[in-house]
């Protein structure tokens, strides 16, 4: 049983904007609102993986 | 004071160990481990995000998720409350919106589950339930089991939260997607319902033994043959809809009716091109036996459709059967020859043609039966089509009439020979008719009715000349006694008109031009065809 193309073009609408969500909520709001802290923490924890790397 | 030195010094010993090793984990964790920690954590964090992603990857190539046509239908036959005379669900595909949007978050909340459990599993069992579950042990290699499961459980949260939104995205997709899709199918539900309505479209069945008259036909699959029996816009899709075997079909009977083959609701059979996209008129012909409702039949239509072609309007057959039939009546007409009695066995086959073309066509359909079929008691239910007409021709033979014999003057077997004179008393046939349709529940009232006395070309040659107009040959039937039929018939129907006519091919008939009556019944209803006809006046008790 193949499913038609219209479920996958739907299953691949509903990829693109999960991952437009998660991007604009790690990386795109950055300083904005409620997601200023999840920004902030990806960004210090890839500060400190690339110092303590360096410094190590 | 010697016995507490002991004891002292123990405790002191005691605190330092216990200092020394919160020290020891403090040091540990601040300047040791969060490297560790972090690392460990963006693994975890990498590792729900690939979980997820691989989990959302394996719905598309996936059938154990799919809601098939089956399956659904199978939810509908559930949900759908019976009725008599209910089909089925049909089988289709549904759009995504509706049923494998839901389907498949939880397939993907089944998948990430089963991932998670898998992944995770083993090392928590390990340090939780296996040799290293002791307090002990953790008091004192707490750190490997930290930095050892925390990106197993930085795993499980992203995993979880990454779920969330593709599960979220998807069902607002599927919720918007439903709204749309309930909103414009009632839009062009409603658009079709009116437009069908405006051009009284229906879908009649020409074969005899059902004649069933519906709103819209069933569809036959140009895949696998199987019945789509509503094809309306909806549930099953909006613009087409895909069959259970993968084919594409156009929802919307004002397309399918052009690209797929309609066949009856009832029983099964194929319909006409163009059923329930256009105007549907449906014309039976009924009278005695030998009355002339064959040659009536043939010559009308004859006529009605050379005046169409005259008049530049199409004509076409919708089917081989008709078109056969009307090439052989046409024939017989051009040539004079007699018509064969009708078939006592058999029901018709309507006859039918299309008059016109796009939305304002029409399909005509004539019904011409035996005599001695509207006089069989067992026959009434199968007689369907006298039901949903939109108006009756009644043939009436004047030579059945003793009245007309008499004046004849010949003998009157030989007249009886001659005109081929039907046996029976005209006013018995026109009440067997009359009287099955009260039995059905229909009201003749809603209808119209064409009285047409036939073989006047035969009643000129013995020197007796009928009039043309309507009322005078209303007037010239009472006069011979048939008063009973004529009151009956303004009584009891909404509409009456007389005709007189010579179902011949001559461009002389002039008044008894046999096209009349058919022409008459056709505008009433729609279909205008301009034919060469004196003006009668309209003789009606409920008009």
């Amino acid at each position: 049983m193949t499913a038609p193309l219209t479920y996958t073009a739907f299953r691949l609408l509903v990829c693109a904007i999960a991952v437009v969500v998660v991007g604009t909520v790690l990386f795109g709001l950055g300083g904005l609102g409620p997601c200023a802290d999840l920004h902030g923490i990806v960004v210090t924890m890839v500060r400190y993986l690339l110092t303590w790397t360096v410094t190590s | 004071m010697d016995d507490l030195l002991p004891v002292v010094l123990a405790g002191l010993a005691i605190a330092a160990l216990v200092g020394g090793f919160l020290f020891v984990s403090l040091w540990l964790l601040v300047h040791v481990m969060p490297p560790f920690l972090v690392v460990a954590a963006v693994l975890g964090a990498l590792g729900g995000l690939v979980l997820v992603t691989a989990a959302t990857i394996r719905l598309f190539g996936s059938s154990a998720a799919l809601v098939g046509p089956a399956e659904y239908q199978r939810v509908r036959v559930v949900r759908r409350t019976a009725k008599p005379g209910r089909y089925d669900p049909d089988i289709a595909w549904v759009p995504y919106p509706l049923r494998q949007g839901v389907a498949d978050v939880a397939a993907l909340r089944d998948d990430v589950t089963r991932l998670c459990t898998r992944f995770a599993g083993p090392p928590i069992r390990y340090f939780f339930a296996g040799d290293f579950a002791s307090w002990r042990w953790w008091l004192l290699f707490w750190p490997i089991p930290l930095v050892a499961l925390t990106p197993f459980v930085v795993l499980g949260v992203v995993s979880a939260a990454l779920f969330c939104v593709v599960a979220g995205v998807t069902l607002a997709v599927s919720a918007v997607g439903a709204a749309v899709l309930v909103a414009v199918a009632v839009v062009l539900r409603g658009a079709e319902a009116g437009w069908r309505r405006l051009i009284r479209a229906e879908a009649s069945c020409p074969h005899p033994d059902c004649y069933l008259v519906t709103d819209r036909p069933a569809y036959r699959c140009p895949g696998c043959g199987a019945l789509h029996r509503d094809i309306r816009p909806g549930r099953l899709g909006l613009v087409t809809r895909r069959c259970a075997c993968g084919a594409l079909m156009p929802t919307m009977v004002l397309r399918a009716a052009w690209r797929l083959e309609a066949v009856c609701q009832r029983c099964g059979r194929p319909l006409r091109k163009g059923s329930a996209a256009l105007r549907d008129l449906r014309l039976p012909i009924f009278g005695d036996t030998s009355a002339g409702k064959t040659r009536l039949l043939y010559a009308s239509l004859h006529r009605l459709v050379t005046a169409a072609e005259a008049a530049h309007i199409p004509v076409a057959y919708p089917d081989p059967d008709s078109e056969e039939a009307a090439q052989r009546a046409f024939a017989l007409v051009r040539a004079g020859g007699d018509t064969v009695q009708t078939q006592t066995g058999y029901l018709p086959l309507a006859l039918s043609c299309t008059f016109g073309t796009g939305a304002g066509a029409t399909l005509l359909h004539l019904y011409d039966a035996a005599g001695e079929q509207f006089g069989d008691a067992d026959l009434h239910d199968s007689l369907a089509f006298l039901h949903r007409a939109h108006g009756l021709v009644y043939v009436l033979d004047p030579f059945s009439v003793r009245a007309v014999r008499n004046r004849v003057g010949a003998p009157e077997a030989d007249v009886a020979a001659r005109a081929h004179a039907a046996t029976g008393d005209p006013e018995v046939a026109y009440n067997q008719v009359v009287s099955r349709l009260r039995d059905s529940g229909i009201k003749a009232k809603s209808q119209r009715l064409a009285v047409v006395v036939s073989k006047v070309d035969l009643l000129g040659q013995w020197g007796i000349e009928l009039p043309g107009e309507s009322e005078e040959v209303a007037g010239w039937l009472e006069s011979v006694g048939l008063h009973n039929l004529v009151g009956a018939a303004r009584r009891e129907f909404a509409e009456v008109r007389w005709f007189a006519v010579a179902s011949v091919d001559r461009d002389d008939a002039g008044g008894h031009d046999p096209v009349r009556p058919l022409a008459w019944l056709a505008e009433k209803s729609g279909l205008r065809v301009p034919v060469d006809r004196p003006d009668a006046s309209t003789v009606g008790s409920g008009s």
